[in-house]
Formats: C-alpha cells, structure tokens, sequence
C-alpha cells in the first residue's frame, strides 16, 4: 500500500504545476535512475559551480566585503584613538578585545556597532550568503593578527573564498578544512565572551527552525498556503518572546525593576505571552481556506513540534551558559570529540555494523568514541576549570550594563584530594601524570561524556531516520560539504537538555536572588511567617549568634 | 432505509474503495443525515477516491476512510424512544444526555476535589486515546511494530512529569515524611527525563525501513497531542487547587456559552459567521456573549458564598485527607462598588454589594465567548480536514468526549494564566521549601535582607523588643 500512494504522489508530481517542477525535474534527472517511484528531493544543489553566481547572489559579494571593511575600520578607529588604558599586559600586547565578556576594556560607544555589524553579517550569511559568513569569519581571525597585515589577509581570504565555487563540495578536503574552520569559529565566539555567545545561538537556532520549517513546505508542496510563512514565523517569536522573557526576568532582576516599562513586561509576562500565543492561534484558525484544512493542521503541527524541538532546547543551551561558560562549552566540545573520535576508530576498525539506520556506523566506531570521549572530555575539564572566565556564573552587573564573569569558583571548581585505585594511580604515576587531586568537575564531566557517546548518537540516528523518511541528502546546504545547521546541531540538542537537567538535579540549587525576589512579592503577613521560620531555622544551625548577644550588638 | 443503513454499518474499515458507498454518499446525502447522530453539513463527505492519505501531491483532495463508527446508542434509549421518527430520536438523545452530563458534573463537585482529579485523568486519557485512534485511521498505521506502546508509555512519562510537579509542591509535608518518595522527589526532572529518553531511544530502535515517514508522523500526532491534552489537563488541576471554584466557573461559562448561543442563533439567527461551521451565527454570538457574562456575575454570586468553593485545596498531614477550610481571601468578601451614573438612573441604586470575584468573572465570560468558540472552530476545522464526523462515539448523540472539551481546554490555559498573573502571588510554602534548599551562607543572606525589608516597612517589631 505505501508503494502504491508512492506511485499516486509521483503521478500527481508530474501533472501538478507549481513553482518547484523545474527544480524537482533538475533533480530527478541528476539522480540518475529517473525512478518515478521515488522521488528524492536533493538540496544539494551545486554540483556545478557556475551556480552559485547567478544574478541574485552576485551582490552578496560587494556587500559580505563592505561589511568585513566596515567592521575593519571599526576596529582600526578604535585601536587608533579611543581604547581605554588597558589594564593588563595581555590586554597591551593583543590589542583590543572589543567584544569580550571583561568589563575592563572595549569603550561603549564601539561596542554595540560592532555588535550589530557582527550579527547583521551572521543572519545574512546563514540565510543564503554562506561566503559572507566565511569570508567574516576568517576576519575575527584578524583580531589576532597586527594591522597591517589584516587587510592583505582578508583579501586573501577573498581569494581563497572563490577558489570554492569551482570545486565540488564531495571532495573530502573540503569538508576537513570546513571542520577546522567551524572549530575555530568555535572558539573565536568563546573567545569573545557571552553576549556573543548568546547572539549565535539564537541565530543558530532561527536558521535551524528554518531548514525544518522549508523541508516542511517541500513534503507538503504547501510553500504557497495564505498567511502560513507569516504564522510560523510569528509563532517562533512568540514562543522566544516568553522563554527570553523568562530568562531576562531571572537573571536581570535589578536592571527591570529599575525601568519602568520593563517592570510592567515582567510582572505580566505570562499574560501578555499567552495574549500573544493567543492572536496566533486565533489567525491560524481564521485563515482555514476549504481546500487545504488538512495540509494547513500538517503545518500546524509541524511548527508547533519544530518549536519544541528547537526553541525549548535551544533556551536550555542559553540556560545552561548563565550556569557557566564551562556547562556549554564542554558538553559541545563532548558531541564534537564524540563524531570525530567515532568517526576515525570506524575508519580504522570498523567492521561491525551498529545500526541499520545509518549503516556508516559501526560497533567499533562506537566503543572507542566512548572511551575517547571519556579520556578527552576528563582532560578538557581539566584544563577549563582552571579558568575565572569560564567557571563562574555570568552576571550582570548593573552599575556597568555588561556582563561579567567573576566570582568565588563554588566547590566542584576546587582542586580535591581523591584517591584512586591503586592500579589507575600506577599508571597515571608511569606517564608522569599528577593523579592526587582533580576538580569535582572532571567526576562530573565522566558522566556527561558517557552521556554524549552513549545516547547522545540516537539524536543523530532520529535526524538520519528523518531524512530518510522524507527522502533528503541534507537539511539545507549552508554549509558545504556538511549540509545544513541542523545536521551539526543535531545530536548537541540531547546533549545540551540533559545537561540542563542534570545541572538541575544535581548541581544548583535554586537561585538565591529569584527566591529573594519572590519573597518580597509575598503578603506581609506570609513575609512575617517565613521570617520566623527562616529565624528559627538558622538558629537551630548555630549561624546566628544568641539573642541576647544580638541586642547586645544593637 | 434499511438497506442504506446495512450497506453503510458493514463496511470493512481498511478497504480504501468501496464504491457503493461512495455511490451512496454522493448521490444520496439527505438519507445519510438520519445516520449520523449530530447535525453537520454533509458536503464534505463526497469522498473522492483518495489513494494516498498522507499524499503530498495533491491539494487536500480525498477521503482518509476513516471508519464510520457504528450506531450505538442504548438499547434502552432506543426502545424508549422507538415510537418517534428519527430526527426527534437524535433531539431527545441528545437532550437526555445534556441533562445527564450536566448532573453527572454536580455529582463529582458534590464528591470533592479527590474524584474531580481522578474524573480529570481520565478524561485526559480517554481524549488522548481519540486524538490517537483518530491518527491511526488517518495513516493506516494501527499496526505499526510499538506503536501503540509507544504512545502510552509518552502518555505516561508526561503525566508522571506533570503529577510529580503538582504532588511535590501541594503535598511537601507529606513527600518529606516518606523516604522512596523523598527521593523521587529530589531527583524527579532527572527521573522523568530517563524516562522519556528510554521512549525516545526506544521511538529510533523501533523505526522500520518501509515505514519510516509513518513512525515520523505517529510521533509527530503523539507530542502535539500530548502537548494539547496534558500540558491543559494540568492546568486545570492547578486551577482546582486554587480553588474548586476557579474549576467551576470557567466550565460552566463555556458550557453556558455553548447553550445561549444555540438559543440565540436558533431563535434569531440569521448573518453566518464563519465558513468553517457553518451553523454557527453573529447573533447566537453576541447573544451568547452577553447572556454568558450575566450568567457568570450570578453564578459566581451563588458559589462565593459557600467555603467549600473558595477555598484552596489543603492537603492535611494529619488526617491524611483534603480539605477545604479556610478563611476566604479578600476576592471573596462582600465590598460596596459604586455604580456609574447610567446605571445608577436605570436601576435607582446608588451603590452594590458585589464580591470582587464577580469582576474577574466578567473577565473570564468574555473570554469564554470570545476566544473560547476558537477552539471549536479549530476542532471543526481538524475533523473537516481528517474527514470525520465526530472524535469518537463515546457519547451517544454528542460524539466523543474530545467533542465537548474542546472549548474548555483554551479556556483551563487562560484562567490559569489569569490567576498566576492577577491574582496569586507566589506560594509561600514552595518558598519556605526553596529557601531550605539553599546554602547555609545564602540563607543567612537573605535572612538579613528580609529582615531589613521588614524593619522598614515597620511590620518587625525593633530588634531589643523581640524575644523571637
């Protein structure tokens, strides 16, 4: 039965006029077997690269390079007149560091252009103008890199940039080099502290919501339904509205209570999201045209679970990096290490295959990623949790409007005394390795690693069977030779929610300021009855002194 | 008649085309509406053969064959009611099972908050199941390798997620006292999402080569479910705690709405509303509007009286049991209002005791009339796009029970939101249990904060004085 409604849809491909027919023919016939039965939508579109240039992408060019020059001078007018004294050598020797999370350095006024250049460049370059967002990329490199050579570097940058377009993006060199790049992407976003961190994943997370929202349009062939690109959009803003709002109302407690329309946001937070959530709804259901009820409840659902897949996960990610830059970077760094260790133990071992959803996999590929994880993912913790910047919670700190990452490192960040087995010690003692004492951390970090290697892959085998269910290579192509976003981000979603909820249930309790918050929203009288419990039970732990030593104080 | 009747009531369920009856659809649908319990417009049912049901070709064109569910009234009913021609019969089932419904919802009141919970779970459940089942005929996919299991074992997870919630903030004394349910208490988010995982992981062992774009849906049409039915289960459990009343009130605004807009549109009908249900007018709405917000100032008169309504469910250590005893917050006392200049001249008052519920009741009837018929028109919209008459045949001449929720459930989320904005502050014991969860130096910090804020608003007495 299913091969026969196959066979229905690929007779109604054929007859059905729409915007996609020229496309899908170009991509039947490039598939080779001209199967009518199967219908494969290829979103790998360039296997020529004279594509890539046609008219509408021609301006990206002129406009990804007056962006990178104008976020150049930006930097140039800052480094020539108005940096601050830097407090440090670090800071002399390596000139600005515009965008980092230390409130010591980058003046206000070139702060939030750049800001903005820097993340009008990314959502342009994510949405169709990837050379853009590689040729800007390599740019922040030119932070590292004395001025005088960063405008020689940039254009060679711009060179190298057009040697892809006459290249196909299956040449496994091409995928190595991006690999790198990402990385390095990677670490230049920490590298520049949280707000940027916070700016890419919410861009990370519209262009993933994207390329499942445009996969839906082309399995439904409903990219022309009244009001429904609106709708999704809308909804998307909606639901980020009321998690960021939620977020904000935590973490910025001090600055909403100081404006007054922000108070009257957070105060009727929930109302005014769900009013919002509300009109949505409400639209949808007055935009039920008579022939397309059904494909219009299809999209319906499917922005709704794209949303709880996406949106929830991605505010967990946001949530976890107001924990600690640590909780973000070592579960993401544990999912990288995972694929690539899984990845070169498959190339060298493989024989076993793991699954039959992605048949590249194999058994062994699996186990050594496990213990490579384990290994690396101990090591790393190691190395970061050595660092302020990393392991303290980001704050904001109100009188300087920025954020800022210092603090007394709570105890999992505090070299202990373990003992070890005698057989781990012995080895740990043959390679020269100091094996007394390590960070509470690193026990934890074992447990995040197993995670990401142990069920972190069924997030990759769930996108796999999405791909195969609906018959396409990749999500988008945005990035070449690895495909969309989404096929990178897919196993760190696991990930990052069950960092969330192990931090959750294992590692914070509640907010102090949020429960301090709420207890001045409380009646009077509740106020009072807690007082005297809180009183009693301080008492009972012997931290307040005595009564009568108290009003001795007074 | 009878012939009709038989070729329709045994139809194979899987057969994708049956001519006859679609013959019998198409040329004949005045003779199909006696079959069907509830009044529709029948046009949508001259079914075109439809090969692929989940077809991304076509335009929405097609029947999804789904079965028609048979006749199954009470025999009781039917021989009561053997003597009248058929579309009385439906009036009077219909009727009766109005009245029985709406007794049967002052019976659970009566019983108390315990039975309105359990009534609330399976009314959960028993929604899910038709969200569900309708799924299944939808994709022919019933006999999909786990499926069903699947789709209970999420039912569960969430419902334990959301129970747990609700059980560890009302029941604190009781969760601290037992040890097992201490611990489950503690670790519960970590719990409950292991026990989603081994679903999810069990969802990707279980995918199968031919059907994966099936399993892909199933999934899909078991989370939107879950997160319609259960997330707005739990609110309206939430809402009983507050209060049975804020339980009450919106259920029988939506019920009343629903009422006085068939009267009005009946009686006075005339201008259609929206092409989605056609039956529907603007006069049964604003009738319905305006004798619904009337009908809220006087029900929410009658039952702010009694404690037993307005009190927050209390679940007491001692006797092990709820209770509803309290003294009511200020919502619920009677206060004077001034009334403004036209009405004063209307009705020669000058001023009216009124408890200021009554106030937030106007708020939740416009809701109710306003917003609240979107739900129906969404759910009228889903059966029109799946092609199916009715949700189930749970209820004999109303359909299935997601029939008659489906306006409450927009209308739980909205007064829930309510509340937490305007009404409730924070719940003072969830506080005490957070504070005693902190660090011991945290504690201390915002003790001596507290204390300060209470000194200055002159509510602690001076520190020499008190011997606390």
């Amino acid at each position: 039965m299913i091969r026969e409604r196959e066979t229905a849809a690929a007779v109604h491909d054929a007859a059905a006029p729409s915007v996609l027919q020229s496309y899908r023919s170009r991509s039947i016939g490039a598939s080779g077997s001209g199967d009518a039965s199967r219908v494969i939508y290829r979103y790998d579109r360039s296997t020529r690269g004279k594509t890539r240039l046609t008219k509408q992408r021609r301006p990206c060019i002129p406009a990804g390079l007056s962006f990178s020059f104008f976020w150049h001078l930006l930097q140039q007018k800052k480094l020539s007149g108005q940096i601050m004294e830097p407090t440090s050598k670090q800071q002399q020797q390596s000139g600005e560091h515009a965008l980092s999370g230390t409130p010591m350095v980058a003046p206000q006024r070139t702060l939030i252009p750049s800001l903005f250049c820097l993340y009008f460049v990314f959502i342009l370059s994510l949405f169709r103008l990837y050379f853009v967002f590689i040729s800007s990329l390599f740019c922040l490199y030119s932070v590292f890199i004395p001025s005088l050579f960063r405008l020689y570097f940039v254009f060679i940058l711009y060179l190298f940039r057009l040697y892809f377009v006459f290249i196909s993006w299956k040449n496994y060199w091409i995928r190595g080099v991006l690999s790198v790049a990402m990385i390095s992407g990677f670490f230049v976003i920490i590298y520049m502290g949280p707000v940027t961190l916070i700016l890419v994943v919410m861009t990370v997370q519209i262009k993933c919501f994207q390329e499942i929202i445009t996969i839906g349009y082309r399995v439904y062939h409903s990219y022309e339904l009244p009001w429904f690109r609106t709708l999704s959009w809308y909804f998307l803003i909606c639901v980020n509205y009321f998690f960021y709002g939620e977020t904000v109302a935590d973490y910025f407690g001090a600055l909403v209570q100081r404006e007054e329309p922000l108070q009257f946001l957070a105060r009727y937070h929930r109302f005014i999201s769900f009013a919002l959530y509300l009109a949505g709804f409400c639209m949808f259901v007055l935009t039920l045209v008579k022939k397309h009820y059904r494909l219009q409840f299809y999209m319906f659902a499917w922005t709704h679970v794209t949303l709880l897949i996406v949106v929830t996960q991605s505010h967990l990610v946001i949530q976890n990096l107001f924990e600690g830059m640590i909780w973000f970077i070592v579960p993401i760094s544990i999912v990288i290490c995972n694929d690539i260790m899984a990845y070169l133990f498959g190339f060298f071992f493989g024989r076993t295959p793991l699954i039959k959803l992605s048949p590249k996999k194999t058994w062994e590929g699996f186990i050594g990623g496990f213990f490579g994880t384990l290994v690396f993912g101990f090591i790393l913790a190691h190395l970061l949790s050595q660092f302020q910047n990393f392991v303290c919670p980001v704050g904001f700190n109100s009188e300087t409007n920025r954020f800022s990452v210092e603090c007394e490192p709570s105890d999992i960040f505090v070299m202990q005394e373990y003992t070890l087995p005698v057989a781990l010690q012995n080895t740990l003692r043959r390679w020269k390795k100091p094996c007394d004492d390590m960070y509470p951390f690193q026990i934890h970090s074992v447990f995040l690693s197993s995670f990401g290697s142990l069920i972190g892959p069924f997030g990759g085998f769930f996108a796999s069977g999405f791909k195969r269910a609906f018959k396409i290579k990749d999500f988008a192509n945005t990035i070449p030779g690895h495909g969309g976003i989404m096929d990178r981000f897919d196993c760190q979603y696991l990930m990052a929610t069950f960092t969330h909820v192990y931090i959750a249930s294992f590692i914070r309790g509640p907010n102090p300021s949020k429960v301090l918050q709420q207890l001045l929203l409380l009646h009077p009288a509740q106020q009072l009855g807690i007082f005297h419990t809180l009183h009693s039970h301080l008492r009972e732990r012997g931290m307040l002194p005595p009564p009568a030593a108290a009003a001795q104080a007074q | 008649t009878v012939v009709i009747r038989q070729t329709v009531f045994r139809l194979p369920p899987s057969d994708d085309s049956h001519p006859l009856m679609l013959y019998v659809f198409a040329k004949c649908p005045s003779l199909i509406s006696p079959l069907f319990v509830c009044q529709g417009s029948d046009s949508e049912l001259k079914g075109e053969k439809d090969g692929a049901s989940d077809s991304e070709a076509k335009v929405d064109s097609g029947v999804p064959e789904v079965p028609v569910p048979a006749d199954d009234t009470p025999v009781v009913l039917n021989k009561a009611l053997s003597g009248l021609s058929s579309r009385w019969k439906n009036w009077w089932i219909r009727g009766i099972l109005t009245l029985a419904m709406i007794s049967f919802f002052f019976l659970i009141i009566y019983l108390g908050p315990m039975v309105l919970m359990m009534i609330v779970l399976i009314v959960q459940i028993k929604c899910f199941q038709e969200i569900i089942t309708i799924g299944y005929n939808v994709y022919h996919s019933y006999h999909l390798p786990w499926f069903r299991t699947l789709s209970w074992y999420f039912l569960l997870c969430v419902n334990y997620f959301f129970y747990g919630e609700t059980v560890t903030d009302y029941f604190f004394t009781l969760v601290q006292r037992e040890e097992p349910l201490r611990i489950l208490s503690k670790y519960h988010r970590f719990i409950s999402f292991a026990l989603y995982l081994t679903g999810f992981c069990m969802f990707v062992l279980s995918l199968v080569k031919k059907h994966y774009r099936l399993q892909f849906y199933m999934f899909g049409w078991t989370h939107v479910t879950l997160l319609i039915v259960v997330t707005q289960s739990h609110l309206i459990i939430h809402n009983l705690f507050e209060g049975m009343i804020w339980f009450i009130v919106p259920i029988s605004c939506v019920i009343c709405n629903d009422i006085m807009a068939y009267m009005f549109g009946f009686f006075f009908g005339r201008t259609p509303l929206i092409k989605l249900s056609p039956k529907k007018t603007w006069e049964g709405f604003i009738g319905g509007l305006f004798s619904t917000i009337v009908f809220g100032i006087m029900f929410s008169y009658l039952m702010a009286g009694y404690r037993y309504f307005v009190c927050p469910v209390e679940f007491n250590n001692d006797s092990n049991r709820f209770q509803v005893d309290c003294e009511p917050s200020e919502l619920f006392q009677l206060q004077d209002y001034i009334l403004p200049g036209v009405l004063q001249s209307f009705t020669g008052w000058s001023t009216v005791r009124l408890y200021p519920f009554q106030i937030h009741s106007i708020a939740l009837s416009s809701f109710a009339s306003i917003v609240g018929p979107f739900g129906g028109f969404f759910a009228s919209g889903f059966k029109r796009a799946f092609k199916i008459k009715d949700f189930a045949n749970t209820i004999p001449g109303h359909g299935g029970i997601m029939d008659r929720f489906d306006c409450q459930y927009l209308m739980a989320t909205f007064v829930n939101v309510y509340i937490a904005s305007f009404i409730r502050g924070p719940n003072p014991s969830k506080v005490i249990q957070q504070l005693l969860a902190l660090r011991v130096d945290q504690q201390l910090h915002i003790f001596n904060s507290l204390k300060a804020h209470l000194t200055e608003k002159g509510l602690l007495p001076a520190l020499e004085g008190a011997a606390a």
